[in-house]
């Protein structure tokens, strides 16, 4: 075996520049594919925090009858049990009460269509990345009252500047007329210019106000330990279900994917796309390494037929061209392993798109991307390569095995 | 069976030598033996005869060669001997083993363990060493390193290149070069040495220098040869000259 | 909230009067006979509206002007007492909301039109349509007779190719003695009845039938149905200050000009 290494190995270096060609082929599709796999991870985990983070939780309580409910807020008339249950959720890492309402906001003769959102002003109470998006003036603190934050676009319809006041309106048959005439502290800059033109933060209590219940809620927002991206699934179904038993049947425990369906068909079409372009690169190594060891078998046609006349088995001979395979499959799969792991790695720290690309952004993306891989993705993409590597060496291994030594010897390639 | 000589009939029993020393006696035991051998090829539908009826033996410890001009047949008749063509006819037996009923892989394990190859192009694998060079076939075998290894060195220092035992063929000279293609069939001990040419590519210094070596060879340790060539510097060396004409021996 | 659907008939019935005595009368004959009934230039009156929902119900009491046809509308809530003070003014199509704790009148977006008026099963979008009639053609659909004997007739009302209206479909019941209209069931774009309305409680004032009670059931949600009841001292074709239709009276019920 060590002769057959040594002999392997002393064969690379005599074509170095096809043993490199060679090498990067096996190498590049898999920098390549950790580098995709972890941008499409980085996608994924980028688009689901920004849809559960910022907008429905891991998992979101609702009245069971929410859905039905036609005209009137499908409001929690009293929240305080349905938080008392979700404290003491081992699984639970933090909640935010929630109070959403669809009013109206007017400032001198303007007026627009907007939705309130109540939270509890301060990072635990709000999960929302609604503080991140503050521009101008500052975010809603602790013990707030009658202060608010706009959209940018909203702003700028109403005619509205930050410091000035206005005026909510918010009717339903069952809540009444509430109205509220908040001083803007601040305008939000959300990634979608939709939100940006219709939303509005304000402290719990004000909301609660409007529709005159000062228990009130629209939803409770759970965020769950330990879960980084859409492929924790599973999990946070097993954990709806257990909080939807827990809860009874007056509420509806919803997942994140039941409340953004747009998101999780955009997984569904981002997923297809990657596993694609995976094959392409994949092939085309493939290929490289194909061509590289068949003309390589080839330009020593004259030697293998030398060694078979010295009476060299077929096996061995295959034997010989598997080893460089595995050699510059191997060393490939390791180093392009290597150094996709390292920039997954180095992109794991944060990075942000340049220009043109941070038009992605407007679909509702943080221009902020987290690479991760999976061990398990890792050890995918070398392994695949390699094993690719090996079955494209295959042939000139049998091509060569096949040789006839007479012919061989006077071959004249 | 015919067997025909220019100087002499074998099997001879060896009184002298150039080195006036003789430690092996050739035997009766036959090497070779071929019977009523024919190779034929068919190019464009048009059957050539390469080599026609050949009955030939081959004793152990010969130093015997096939003569004749180039297209008489000697390399095929060699090659056939060889196990590396398939006869169209006719038996060839190395040391009672018959060719004919053998798959490709039996054939490449007897020519592995019974026979030894000298190419007229030397055919070194350029990347290894002389010494590696000389191990390749031992390594096939099986060998032990060590015993590959001190076996190597033996001949590389008997055939005087064991000064280049580091070096990769194509730092040698082409006399080198042959003389390590030597040593890689004679170390393997082979039961014959098939050698096609093995002077064509050298220079007459370098040609006498090998063949020197190689009557020491058969000499010293009683290695058959079989050469085919029609280098007279060659077959005024051998101790039987197998003329072959038109693929017909006589 | 009959006013609203009697507006909203009110529109409908702008037809050219083309009747003439003793003809067969067609479809558009009978709508004329029936905007007849609704031709007002202005209108006082004070209304409930009880909104039922399968869980709950709500009423609302109300005083509502309106003068040129229509075109200026205000609506003052009484009751309940959380909503009471609060009015809506419309001027043509642009429409203001008060509420005293606003302090101020609110102009609210065109879309409001067409969204539950006070959560009920109206809205305002209907009683805009003033080019209704001209967005549909009428047909005599048939007559028959009703239990007590009298004479109905079937109009529908089906939209001009290119009309931009939502409804597909209006479906009219008429008194044929003096063209009343007791049913209308409205169809969206797919043909499906979605709503049901009834007109009852008819008094006659000067030569006008007018209906005080007017039940609308939305058939998309089981159980969700408004009645509107109109009190019967109701006046027509009276003088109303303009002040009436002004920011100003909306915000302050004492800048609202002598009656």
């Amino acid at each position: 075996m060590r002769f057959s290494l040594r002999l392997a190995w002393r064969n690379l270096s005599r074509n170095r520049r096809r043993s490199v060609l060679t090498l990067l082929a096996v190498l590049l599709p898999v920098l390549i594919l950790d580098l995709m796999w972890g941008f499409s991870n980085a996608v994924q985990r980028n688009l689901f925090e920004s849809t559960t983070q910022l907008e429905t939780g891991h998992l979101q309580v609702h009245r069971a009858d929410y859905r039905q409910l036609q005209t009137g807020l499908p409001l929690i008339q009293n929240v305080t049990p349905v938080l008392q249950i979700i404290a003491q959720d081992p699984a639970i890492e933090r909640f935010a009460v929630r109070l959403d309402l669809p009013a109206l906001a007017a400032h001198g003769d303007r007026s627009r269509g907007v939705l309130l959102r109540g939270v509890r002003p301060g990072k635990a109470g709000q999960l929302s990345a609604l503080d991140k998006w503050v521009r101008t003036g500052r975010p809603l603190k602790a013990g707030d009252r009658k202060v608010a934050l706009a959209g940018s676009n909203l702003l700028k319809a109403l005619h509205l500047k930050v410091g000035q006041s206005v005026i909510l309106l918010s009717a339903s048959l069952r809540t009444g007329t509430g109205v509220l005439i908040p001083k803007v502290v601040g305008s939000l800059a959300p990634p979608s210019p939709q939100l940006s033109r219709s939303i509005i933060e304000l402290p719990l209590a004000d909301a609660r106000s409007l529709v005159h219940n000062p228990q009130a809620a629209s939803s409770v927002v759970v965020l769950l330990k330990d879960i980084s991206g859409p492929w924790d699934q599973s999990r946070i179904e097993r954990e709806a279900r257990s909080l939807q038993a827990k809860l009874g049947p007056d509420y509806l425990v919803e997942t994140w994917a039941e409340l953004a369906p747009a998101t999780v068909g955009l997984f569904k079409i981002i997923q297809p796309l990657y596993l694609a372009f995976s094959l392409i690169f994949f092939l085309l190594g493939g290929l490289v390494v194909l061509n590289t060891l068949y003309l390589s078998v080839l330009e020593r046609t004259r030697e293998l037929g030398v060694v078979l006349a010295l009476g060299s088995s077929r096996r061995r001979v295959l034997g010989w061209i598997e080893v460089e395979a595995v050699l510059l499959a191997g060393l490939g799969a390791l180093l392009g392993s290597a150094l996709g792991l390292a920039l997954v790695g180095w992109g794991s720290l944060g990075f942000r798109l340049p220009g043109f690309y941070a038009e992605f952004v407007s679909i509702g993306l943080n221009n902020i991307f987290y690479l991760s891989i999976s061990p398990a993705e890792a050890a995918l993409s070398a392994g695949l390569m390699f094993v690719l590597a090996l079955t494209a060496a295959a042939y000139p291994g049998w091509r060569a095995a096949r040789l006839e030594p007479v012919e061989a010897m006077h071959f004249a390639g | 069976m015919k067997t025909v000589g220019a100087y002499g009939h074998a099997p001879l029993q060896r009184k002298n030598n150039v080195n006036g020393e003789n430690r092996y006696k050739m035997t009766n035991e036959l090497v070779v033996r071929t019977e009523r051998l024919s190779k034929s090829y068919v190019a464009d539908g048009i059957e050539t005869p390469a080599v026609r009826g050949v009955n030939l033996k081959i004793r152990a410890g010969e130093f015997a060669a096939l003569a004749g001009p180039s297209g008489s047949g000697k390399s095929t008749l060699l090659h056939l001997i060889g196990g590396l063509l398939r006869p169209t006819s006719g038996q060839v037996w190395i040391e009672q083993q018959a060719l004919g009923g053998l798959t490709p892989d039996q054939l490449a394990r007897l020519r592995l363990r019974r026979i030894g190859f000298v190419f007229q192009a030397y055919n070194l694998i350029p990347v290894l060493t002389a010494l590696e060079n000389t191990e390749f076939v031992m390594e096939l075998q099986g060998v032990p390193e060590g015993q590959r290894r001190d076996r190597a060195l033996e001949l590389l220092s008997i055939l005087e290149i064991a000064e280049y035992a580091d070096r990769f063929p194509n730092k040698l000279s082409g006399g080198e070069q042959q003389r390590v293609a030597v040593a890689r069939a004679v170390a393997a001990r082979p039961a014959l040495v098939l050698a096609d040419e093995p002077t064509a590519n050298l220079d007459s210094e370098s040609g006498q220098k090998l063949m020197d070596l190689l009557r020491r060879l058969n000499h010293e340790r009683g290695v058959t040869f079989l050469f085919a060539s029609h280098d007279p510097r060659l077959l005024n060396q051998v101790e039987r000259v197998i003329e072959l004409h038109d693929g017909v021996i006589g | 909230m009959s006013r609203f659907y009697a507006l909203t008939l009110l529109l409908l019935l702008m037809l050219p009067w083309a009747a003439s005595a003793g003809e067969p009368r067609s479809g558009a004959d009978l709508l004329a006979c029936a905007r007849h009934n609704w031709v007002t230039s202005s209108y006082h009156g004070s209304e409930d509206l009880k909104v039922f929902r399968a869980d709950f119900s709500k009423e609302f009491r109300m005083e509502v002007w309106s003068a040129q046809e229509n075109k200026q509308v205000m609506i003052r809530l009484l009751a309940p007492a959380a909503e009471a003070g609060s009015g809506y003014l419309l001027k043509g199509d642009q429409l203001w909301y008060y509420s005293p704790a606003a302090g101020q009148a609110v102009p609210l977006p065109s879309a409001s039109l067409s969204q539950a008026f006070l959560g009920s099963d109206l809205n305002l979008e209907d009683l805009y349509r003033g080019t209704l009639s001209e967005q549909y053609t009428v047909k005599l659909a048939g007559s028959r007779k009703d239990k007590s004997g009298r004479l109905i007739d079937h109009l529908v009302l089906t939209p001009k190719p290119e009309a931009p209206v939502v409804y597909g479909r209006l479906e009219l019941d008429l008194l044929d003695s003096n063209c009343a209209v007791l049913l209308m069931d409205t169809y969206d774009q797919r043909n499906s009845l979605i709503r049901e309305t009834s007109f009852s409680d008819f008094v006659v004032r000067g030569g006008r039938v007018i209906p005080t009670k007017t039940i609308s059931n939305d058939l998309l949600h089981q159980g969700n149905y408004s009645e509107s009841t109109v009190d019967p001292s109701f006046e027509l074709d009276i003088a109303i200050p303009p002040e009436r239709f002004s920011l100003a009276c909306l915000a302050d019920d004492s800048q609202c000009g002598s009656p």
